[in-house]
């Protein structure tokens, strides 16, 4: 495929973005289509296809340089499959310009995976607050200006110093060949990254630090995480759960990295004490909240801590004397586990999103028995819940146990935190399902109405879907062995 | 031939007098006739040192500057007579509208 | 063994059978549900079509052991894993039990399950979980294993709660999930030692597969750490089949279970599912040969505690089908203390797998027998499950409980049961294994105690169902099943009295394991007469208590347990591990961090950003007030800022 194609998946959302907003009373239905066309379309553009636009010497070292690699690939595809069947999920009698939003969020979060040139990176990176800001104040819920806020000022923050990163990268650059080059492959390469002083070094790598970690999120910087996923609504939860949190991520693994060759043992313990706080810290926050949507929040911020996890082996491997391949395992199940939560999060926050309809509330304690009255909605419930809780044959549990079998080598007995950590995340879901779904039904709720179709059949695809990448892994699984193998190589 | 010192003396003391009445007056016209005054020093040290240097681009400059600071005047006082039709005041003070 | 691999190797008759075992319980699960859910007049047939499946599966297993198929067949999965089948005599003859007992089960619950409208979930459940129990048997990978692991846990989590309304049957399929998970979660740490531990001696060719498992474990303990590490792999999977085979300290869950339907218990928590954990600590036998001995002795007091353990919890209870489940788990208890006996003395490991498991299959018989007629008593009895409210049932439905009898004396290993020839078996062992190792002590004397309580508890309950006189309305009024679910309790009452000819048959085909191996061959081990028989006399003076007390009352249970005090009411409070875990550790101790955490989230973590934001409001309003608004301030600081930074550039020298 020639490889100006790569474009297309940039300009084709632009474009639906657009063409959405005219679309009046049809928006949905013209919106579920032109999604569904652009899954068909992403599938073809398997990696590695690079291209790129503008001399960096130029244009001060920007350029439109975009690349398909083996991470971003995946979750190019997770990101038009979950926008797919958000808006598929989603009522029609919305603002068309809702779609217009979901639209636009899929064009940044697609040129966040795929722009290969740090300055583009940051501008996608900013242009997703945008949508986001957006959607959560016109349909949030009753905190949504505090929330529409924090969440802008939040992730924003760490964004600026991450600017601040990119433009010490660019100057060492310049300092050293006398021209601008912003391009990732080349700013951070090891002869680049050398020969910044250490201190300059430490901030370049807290600027992105902070970014990526807040995005994730990770303990401590979680908390707009919740707050952002309890007010907006049930789709836009969906959206922001499954997507935006792989931003992060994606940045851990194909920036973060990078510095692998410059870092102390230090970094290692300190990301290993994160991801270890971050499980068992959003397990036990899981296990006493009231609220069905901010328990699947504390739930999300627990599977990212996985993704912590992956990182921490990598960087802690190489000080201890292992070769990287070591940490492969652990690698791999940290990139499958942004695959995985991206495709299990929204059937939950979905279901949660059904009961909050015909219910008119998410408390814990209000609800009981609901199998009665909702048969289908148990069963997705059911099903989205033991994916969550990694249980096998789901595709959480093949990234689950891949970074903890991974990481025994590295971390030995602390596994054992992750693993109680396991014990409690199985609990609070168990206890959810058991407070919710089954025992006596409550009869104050009156005569409810089971799930829709418009909300029933996108989520027992998606489960179907999880059913199916938790079986065989091994098509996306395998682009993560070989994008593992780069960092190794790197 | 006036020593070049004594016409810059007299543009500092303008200066001075002009930037006292800035940070002083209550008054906007009053205001006004002190940005006059800090104008008019500049172009006064303009055409010393023209002269000096026996080159008439520097006075060019001034007439410029005279004819740039008629018009800035100009639009000061519509601006204090707008004022003084809302007011009944030209004073500074009631200028603060738009803080906070 | 002849290994296969790929597409050719997936279409030799042999693999694709072995395959098809457990793939075609599964699909029948992905039909019936739904199908059962889109049209009504499907239900009623779904039990049949459910049946016919596993029987077919039970087909597929004979016609393994009948080719005397052994074979490992793998093709690639994810990473450098692979899935596939791993058939040798230790798998068939787990995949014919299954599939053999759970067909009995399914037919009985044809029509035991029948009034229920939802029961095309019910069967379609119960699908799965064979089929899950049937792919954990002839998993060749551990991955693979795991999944279908937690598929039948997950499967008996569905199923305990399958009367979902019941607030005891959530209640206790969430303990059951939980505690199992417990274990499961040290299975995962488990098979991380094992990955780490066969990394370095079979490299990519997938560390987990049970082949290179079994057949490099020795090179692995020529490592340095290497025996430390199969024993640490060993200890944690151990954790994990505790967790699945209800041992101390996770044997909790098991009488919770007991609210699911009884055909569920008997399948599930009886039969088959329990009994995984002591087929993965068979199926891996080389980690535990090849380990520190500690590793060794863990199984084995473990499983001769809780022999010991379950069978004083079961003297006390009066629920008929927790009394059965605290014997499941003491006879689980046997099972893996013999294995234990095996590895502590390691030559004896060619006998000791065969008795192992022979036990578990007789086991599986006799529990699902007496499961089953405890289900019809329950049928009858319209859900009356303690004890003090049946009697004089022999006289009411004299075939239930004649086959109840014969599975008492099955399970008590009365001559000439198969119980005599399984878990005596067990017992000489421990002892002859004492003969060369003094440490063993103390594993057989708990052995034979056990014995002797599984008689009490056994015809305890026997006696005071079977005689004496209805003392409750609905006792008085019982009768027998249906033939569909006599069927059954009589092919599984025949299983009991007669499997014990096949016994050396048995030994001998699973000794074909070790073919090869050093440890090819059995040991034969005699003990004294005496010693070979103090169990048997147990027995009898067990069975002459019970019917003192509970046969002829002559004497009464109360004063006894009046008079024992405290210890009765230990007993009586399950030794307070339920206590312990639910109410102190569960609700208490988990439940108070957490709100501990919750509280720290909301008030220091995100205290400290609001904060943040506020401290920059509060902040900004206070610096705005610079904003006079007055033009003449502005300047003064104009002009004082042109000061500060002509007399900073005077001092820098910068004019």
């Amino acid at each position: 495929m020639p490889s100006e194609y790569l474009l297309l998946l940039l300009l084709i959302p632009l474009l639906f973005s657009i063409i959405s907003l005219f679309t009046g009373k049809y928006s949905k239905i013209v919106s579920s289509v032109l999604a569904g066309l652009f899954i068909i379309i992403v599938l073809p553009f398997l990696p590695n296809i690079n291209y790129s636009i503008l001399n960096p010497a130029k244009y001060f070292g920007i350029s439109i340089f975009l690349d398909i690699s083996y991470l971003s690939y995946p979750l190019v595809l997770l990101t038009s499959i979950v926008i797919f069947f958000a808006i598929l999920y989603q009522d029609g009698k919305i603002e068309s310009s809702y779609f217009s939003y979901l639209f636009f969020l899929e064009f940044s979060l697609i040129g966040v995976f795929i722009s290969q040139n740090l300055i583009l990176f940051y501008i996608f990176w900013e242009l997703v607050l945008i949508p986001s800001y957006f959607m959560i104040l016109r349909w949030g819920g009753p905190k949504k200006d505090y929330t529409a806020l924090k969440f802008l000022i939040y992730t924003h923050v760490g964004s600026v110093l991450m600017l601040v990163s990119i433009f010490i990268l660019g100057y060492n650059y310049y300092a050293m060949t006398g021209s601008f080059n912003f391009n990732i492959s080349t700013v951070l390469s090891n002869q680049y990254i050398g020969n910044l002083s250490s201190l300059l070094l430490f901030i370049v790598m807290m600027g992105f630090f902070l970014a990526f970690f807040i995005k994730l999120p990770t303990f401590p910087f979680h908390t707009w995480a919740p707050d952002v996923y309890v007010e907006s609504p049930t789709t836009s939860s969906m959206v922001f759960s499954g997507l935006l949190s792989k931003m992060g991520a994606f940045g851990l693994f194909s920036i973060f990295v990078r510095f692998l060759p410059f870092s102390g043992s230090e970094l290692g313990y300190l990301l290993l004490a994160l991801a270890l706080i971050s499980i068992v810290y959003a397990a036990f926050a899981a296990l006493a909240q009231k609220d069905l949507k901010r328990l699947i929040a504390y739930s999300s911020i627990g599977h990212m801590g996985f993704i912590t996890l992956a990182i921490s082996v990598l960087f802690l491997a190489s000080p201890l004397g292992l070769p990287s391949s070591d940490a492969y395992l652990a690698l791999e199940g940290g990139m499958f586990m942004m695959f995985a939560h991206g495709l299990i999060v929204p059937i939950l926050f979905g279901s949660v999103g059904s009961i909050e309809r015909s219910t008119g509330t998410r408390a814990i304690r209000d609800l009981g028995g609901l199998t009665k009255m909702m048969p289908n909605l148990a069963f997705v419930m059911v099903g989205g819940f033991l994916a969550s809780l990694g249980l096998p044959g789901m595709a959480g549990f093949i990234a689950e146990f891949s970074v903890i079998v991974g990481s025994w080598n590295i971390i030995s007995y602390l596994a054992f935190i992750v693993v109680f950590g396991l014990v409690v995340v199985a609990s609070y879901h168990i206890w959810a399902l058991q407070r919710t779904l089954f025992g006596p039904y409550n009869n104050y709720l009156g005569n409810i109405k089971d799930m829709l179709p418009r909300e029933f059949w996108p989520l027992i695809i998606l489960l179907i879907l999880v059913i199916i990448v938790g079986i065989y892994p091994t098509p996306i699984y395998s682009m993560f062995v070989h994008y593992a193998q780069l960092i190794g190589g790197m | 031939m006036i020593p070049m010192i004594y016409v810059l003396f007299i543009s500092l003391l303008m200066f001075t007098v002009g930037l006292y009445g800035i940070l002083t007056v209550k008054g906007g016209v009053r205001l006004l006739i002190s940005i006059e005054i800090l104008v008019n020093s500049a172009n006064l040290n303009i055409v010393a040192w023209a002269t000096m240097h026996s080159d008439p681009s520097g006075i060019l400059f001034v007439l410029i500057s005279i004819a740039i600071a008629a018009a800035e005047s100009a639009v000061g006082f519509a601006i204090l007579i707008a004022l003084y039709r809302q007011t009944k005041n030209v004073g500074l003070k009631s200028l603060k509208e738009l803080r906070w | 063994m002849i290994s296969y691999s790929g597409l050719n190797g997936f279409l030799e008759p042999q693999v694709f059978a072995a395959v098809m075992i457990f793939l075609l319980p599964i699909i029948i699960f992905m039909f019936v549900l739904p199908l059962g859910k889109k049209f009504h007049g499907f239900r009623k047939y779904s039990g049949i079509v459910v049946t016919t499946g596993i029987f077919i599966s039970f087909l597929l297993a004979y016609y393994l052991y009948y080719t005397n198929a052994n074979l490992y067949f793998y093709s690639a999965w994810f990473n450098n894993f692979t899935w596939g089948v791993y058939i040798d005599p230790l798998s068939i003859a787990m995949a014919m039990m299954v599939s053999g007992v759970s067909f009995l089960i399914h037919m009985f619950a044809i029509g035991y399950i029948g009034k229920d409208p939802n029961k095309h979930v019910y069967f379609a459940e119960t699908s799965l979980f064979t089929g899950g129990m049937l792919g954990v048997v002839l998993s060749s990978n551990m991955v693979m294993f795991f999944l279908f692991w937690e598929l039948v846990g997950l499967c008996s989590y569905l199923l305990i709660g399958f009367w979902w309304y019941k607030p005891n049957a959530a209640s206790a399929a969430k303990k059951a999930f939980i505690v199992t998970r417990v274990g499961d979660v040290l299975l995962i740490l488990g098979l991380a030692v094992l990955y780490w531990s066969f990394l370095p001696v079979v490299g990519n060719n997938d560390p987990l597969s049970i082949y290179n498992i079994i057949h490099y474990a020795l090179n692995v303990a020529q490592l340095p750490n290497g025996q430390f590490n199969l024993a640490l792999a060993g200890a944690l999977v151990l954790g994990g089949a505790a967790g699945k085979s209800a041992q101390f300290p996770l044997h909790v869950w098991i009488p919770d279970a007991m609210e699911g339907p009884t055909t569920v218990s008997a399948l599930i928590h009886a039969a088959t599912m329990v009994t995984a954990g002591i087929y993965l600590v068979a199926r891996i036998y080389p980690v535990y040969v090849y380990a520190l001995p500690w590793a060794d002795y863990l199984v084995l007091y473990i499983g001769a505690f809780t022999a010991f353990l379950a069978g004083t919890m079961g003297l006390v209870m009066n629920d008929i089908k927790r009394i059965l489940a605290y014997s499941t788990i003491s006879q689980l208890g046997y099972m893996l203390a013999a294995l234990g006996l095996g590895f502590v003395m390691v030559n004896t490991i060619g006998n000791t797998i065969g008795i192992s498991i022979y036990h578990l299959i007789v086991h599986a018989f006799l529990k699902a027998l007496l499961f089953l007629s405890a289900g019809a008593i329950l049928y009858a009895l319209l859900d009356t499950r303690d004890i003090r409210k049946m009697g004089g049932l022999w006289k009411k439905m004299p075939i239930t409980i004649t086959a109840m009898f014969i599975g008492a004396l099955t399970l008590v290993g009365f001559p000439p049961t198969a119980g005599y020839f399984s878990k005596d078996e067990i017992i000489s062992l421990a002892y002859f294994v004492y003969n060369q190792n003094p440490y063993v002590l103390y594993a057989w004397i708990l052995l034979v105690i056990g014995a002797f309580l599984t008689t009490l508890y056994t015809f305890r309950m026997f006696f005071t169902v079977a005689l004496g006189k209805p003392k409750s309305y609905a006792a008085e009024h019982a009768k027998d099943p249906p033939w569909v679910m006599i069927v059954p309790m009589i092919i599984l009452s025949i299983l009991a009295l007669i499997f014990g000819i096949f016994q050396s048959g048995f030994y001998n085909y699973f000794s074909s394991m070790f073919t090869g191996t050093k440890y090819a061959g059995t040991v034969s081990f005699s003990i004294p007469l005496y010693i070979e028989i103090i169990p048997f006399l147990l027995v009898l003076l067990g069975i002459y208590i019970a019917w003192v007390f509970y046969g002829s009352h002559r004497l009464s249970a109360e004063k006894v347990a009046n008079g024992s005090g405290a210890l009765y009411k230990i007993v009586k409070a399950k030794y307070y591990l339920d206590f312990l875990f639910t109410n102190i550790i569960a609700e208490r101790i988990i439940v108070f961090i957490a709100i501990v955490v919750s509280l720290f989230d909301k008030y220091f973590i995100d205290g400290i950003v609001n904060g943040l934001g506020l401290m920059a409001k509060y902040g900004s309003m206070a610096f705005r007030k610079a904003q006079t608004g007055i033009v003449q301030n502005y300047a003064v600081m104009v002009i004082i800022g042109l000061l500060v930074f002509l007399i900073i550039g005077k001092i820098l020298g910068v004019f």
